[in-house]
């Protein structure tokens, strides 16, 4: 959140208009008709005299015409109302080593199923168009929204984020109301375009979905009274979306090949709370960023295309912590080292199409990323950076014993468990406002029909954000 | 879901515990600030500067532990005129104050008190990186200070209404210190009268202009801009009549360019302060502009 690019002018514009500050300036001194300087005034420029008898034209020309009449045209015009409007933008050209109907069936096992793969698309690709909206609704609250545009052959248009915080709660609380992204990790409230890379991490993909978790909820979050940065967020979600990769609290039903409807109750919504604690301090020029995150809520999964088993577990935990650590060279220069671990926590039941037969599955599945940042140049154009992925536990339990392999449709799937990435990249940053990203990826976390894939993939991205300054990324 | 409540609980207990504040907390933005708060509270109050004076005023990387500055201010101090866009609205949003939140007694914008320069009449980020309430680095004109300081001195008397006495009279007491520099200082200024001036960035037009310096140019072909080597041999080539007094830089930028471009010219060049603790000879308020006014008077 820290990096909150949206984040955008209005807060700053609007006391230009608070009439609390103008005492203060109307009784002040100007420099031109300063007290304090009797003696001794620089002789003004040319320019500014210039500007001066253009000045007194004007005034003469203003008095010799007729009072202009009145117009009420703008009277109820209320444009300086309108929020901030931010515009993104962001295509790439990509370039991959499988074709891209392979690219769209490979499955991570046990984590990502080929039917939820998206991969990327060979060629230009244009990735998405974002709106996001910012403006104070009344002195009690702000508000947000970002509508993004995923062109294809259908164009998609998703409210990723709407929602109101509230600007006057005391002792440091804040609440937010409304559809939002959840303060979990260090990388799931952070939008598309401040990644330090074209994608998620992979525990991040297997996990929480290409996009992180988003959902309608409701976050108390507080900060305490120190001197360093003491954030505590507390999250209730719907826990209701076909976009996680685990939380889905909705029931199941599966009509087995022997006819055998095996199905389950829905669980009860809301049913998704996370609880996360970020702390950071500083040590003159070297910055640390510290935190734990938890969620917990009911996951429903299903495998195979048609399907072909359901995993429901209620009581799904996933927990995180993370680690950064930022050296400010100078100041446009930087080094940052960024780590994360997730894992994931769940049992219930696994119902079979194959034979209309329900088990218990209990599974344990974990990995980090670890990244390097360097920002190298002056003036702070260039970042150059590195990425390792490992997905370091996969196991799986089916009725108590543990499992090599998922067989579905058939096919069967080796339940490896150090499948890994490595991602390198090279980014131009013209002005803060467009961005060049040059990335290449070695990736060797998926399976075709249970045989694992050497990929490598090279992309040119480019992104814009137009509109109001956005705020600058920790 | 045990983790979740203890978290809750915590939050509640460490609320409930939050300890009365003696001194008045101020946070500011840049270290001028700080300075004149310093001649004004005279330590009753406990001031957080973000940046550092020999930072890009521009960039200032928003700290996660500014956050919790943030959150037990009274006052926030800033420069205004957009020069804080890139890293307090987040802060602000982030530290859940609405003693500091804009529009708010405790939210000083200090390019209110005084008369901004060069507004722009359209504004386009093809212009590169510009202000449109006009240029924001306002205090490197001395005369700026005077209005500045009495913003400061109000700001901190509606903090602190048992101090607003104190504070007055320590404002009249640096004013009148102040009246005599100033006064020392348009004097020792006016042999730099006519004197043309090349700049990294836009960023002494306050200072040329109370000076009577002529600026003829920038080494950034646009704000924000990294100069370009045509750019600068059009610079150059403009230039040669002789005319270019000295080429000025700031702390934080790199020194090649104005460094060539000032042999090319044969003049001097040098790193101007353009805010306290910028330069070391700029420790104070004071020798700020000791400092300024010495380095371009060779």
């Amino acid at each position: 959140m820290f990096s909150f690019a949206l984040t955008t002018a209005l807060l700053l514009a609007q006391p230009l208009d608070s009439p609390s500050e103008s005492p203060a300036a109307a009784d002040v001194p100007t420099p031109a008709s300063s007290t304090t300087a009797p003696e001794v005034k620089p002789a003004p420029s040319y320019d500014d005299l210039v500007r001066r008898i253009e000045a007194l034209e004007k005034a003469e020309a203003a008095r010799a015409a007729p009072p202009p009449t009145r117009s009420t045209a703008g009277v109820f015009t209320q444009n300086r109302f309108n929020p901030d409007l931010s515009i993104i933008a962001d295509f790439a050209v990509v370039g991959t080593s499988i074709n891209d109907k392979t690219a769209q069936t490979l499955a991570v096992p046990g984590f990502i199923d080929q039917s939820d793969r998206t991969g990327k698309l060979r060629g230009i690709d244009f990735n998405y168009l974002e709106l996001a909206f910012n403006v104070a609704v009344d002195p009690y609250f702000d508000f947000f929204s970002v509508v993004t545009i995923a062109p294809g052959t259908a164009d998609v248009v998703d409210v990723e984020e709407t929602y109101v915080d509230t600007r006057q709660l005391p002792f440091g609380f804040q609440l937010r109301i409304g559809k939002f992204l959840s303060a979990f990790g260090r990388l799931n409230g952070m939008h598309q375009h401040v990644w330090d890379f074209y994608d998620q991490p992979l525990v991040y993909e297997a996990f929480m979905g290409t996009e992180g978790f988003k959902n309608p909820g409701l976050r108390v979050s507080w900060t305490a009274p120190v001197d360093f940065l003491l954030q505590l967020n507390f999250e209730v979600f719907q826990g209701v979306s076909d976009e996680s990769q685990t939380y889905n609290a909705v029931g199941y039903s599966l009509t087995a090949a022997n006819g055998t409807t095996l199905s389950s109750a829905a669980p009860f919504v809301p049913g998704l709370y996370v609880g996360s604690l970020k702390s950071s301090f500083d040590s003159g020029d070297h910055v640390f960023l510290v935190g734990a995150s938890a969620m917990y809520g009911h996951s429903t999964q299903s495998y195979g295309s048609p399907t072909d088993m359901v995993f429901s577990a209620p009581g799904t935990i996933l927990y995180d912590g993370e680690l950064t650590y930022k050296y400010l060279i100078s100041s446009y220069r930087s080094l940052t080292w960024q780590s994360e671990y997730v894992g994931r926590v769940s049992s219930g039941d696994l119902a079979l199409a194959s034979d209309g037969s329900v088990h218990h599955e209990s599974k344990k599945q974990g990995g980090f990323y670890t990244q390097l940042i360097w920002r190298f140049d002056d003036p702070g154009r260039w970042r150059v950076g590195e990425r390792f992925d490992l997905l370091t536990q996969n196991s799986v339990t089916i009725d108590g014993v543990t499992q090599s392999s998922l067989t579905i449709n058939g096919v069967g799937q080796p339940l490896t468990n150090m499948l890994q990435r490595y991602t390198t990249m090279l980014e131009f940053s013209p002005t803060e406002f467009s961005r060049f990203r040059l990335q290449y990826d070695f990736d060797r976390s998926r399976d075709l029909d249970g045989v694992r894939k050497n990929i490598h993939e090279v992309l040119l991205q480019m992104n814009i954000a137009v509109g109001p300054h956005g705020a600058h990324s920790f | 879901m045990k983790f979740m409540m203890t978290l809750l609980a915590t939050a509640i207990v460490f609320a409930l515990a939050v300890p009365v504040q003696a001194k008045t907390k101020i946070v500011v933005t840049y270290p001028y600030i700080a300075a004149l708060v310093g001649e004004i509270a005279k330590g009753q109050a406990e001031v957080t500067t973000l940046a550092k004076g020999d930072e890009d005023p521009h960039f200032v990387v928003p700290r996660p532990s500014f956050i919790g500055k943030l959150r037990q201010a009274d006052l926030l101090i800033i420069n205004g005129g957009s020069l804080e866009i890139g890293f307090v609205p987040p802060l602000i949003r982030q530290a859940n104050n609405p003693k500091i939140m804009p529009g708010a007694e405790g939210f000083v914008d200090l390019s209110q008190s005084v008369d901004l320069i060069e507004k722009p009449d359209k504004v386009s980020r093809s212009e590169g990186d510009i202000h449109p309430e006009g240029n924001p680095h306002f205090i490197l004109d001395w005369h700026n200070v005077p209005p500045v300081a009495r913003a400061i001195a109000d700001a901190l008397g509606r903090a602190d209404r048992g101090g607003a006495g104190a504070y007055q009279k320590n404002l009249e007491g640096f004013l009148a210190r102040w009246k005599a520099q100033s006064d020392a200082w348009d004097k020792k200024a006016s042999p730099l009268k006519g004197k043309a001036i090349i700049q990294y960035h836009r960023l002494f037009d306050y200072f040329a202009l109370r000076t009577g310096m002529k600026i003829v140019g920038e080494l950034e072909p646009k704000p924000g801009i990294p100069p370009t080597s045509r750019h600068l041999e059009e610079l150059i080539e403009t230039n040669t009549a002789g005319t270019v007094y000295m080429v000025v830089t700031d702390a934080y930028h790199e020194k090649k360019s104005p460094e060539g471009v000032a042999q090319k010219l044969s003049v001097p060049w040098a790193v101007l302060p353009q805010d306290v603790g910028a330069i070391a000879a700029a420790k104070d308020i004071f020798s700020l502009y000791d400092t300024l006014l010495a380095s371009v008077l060779k």
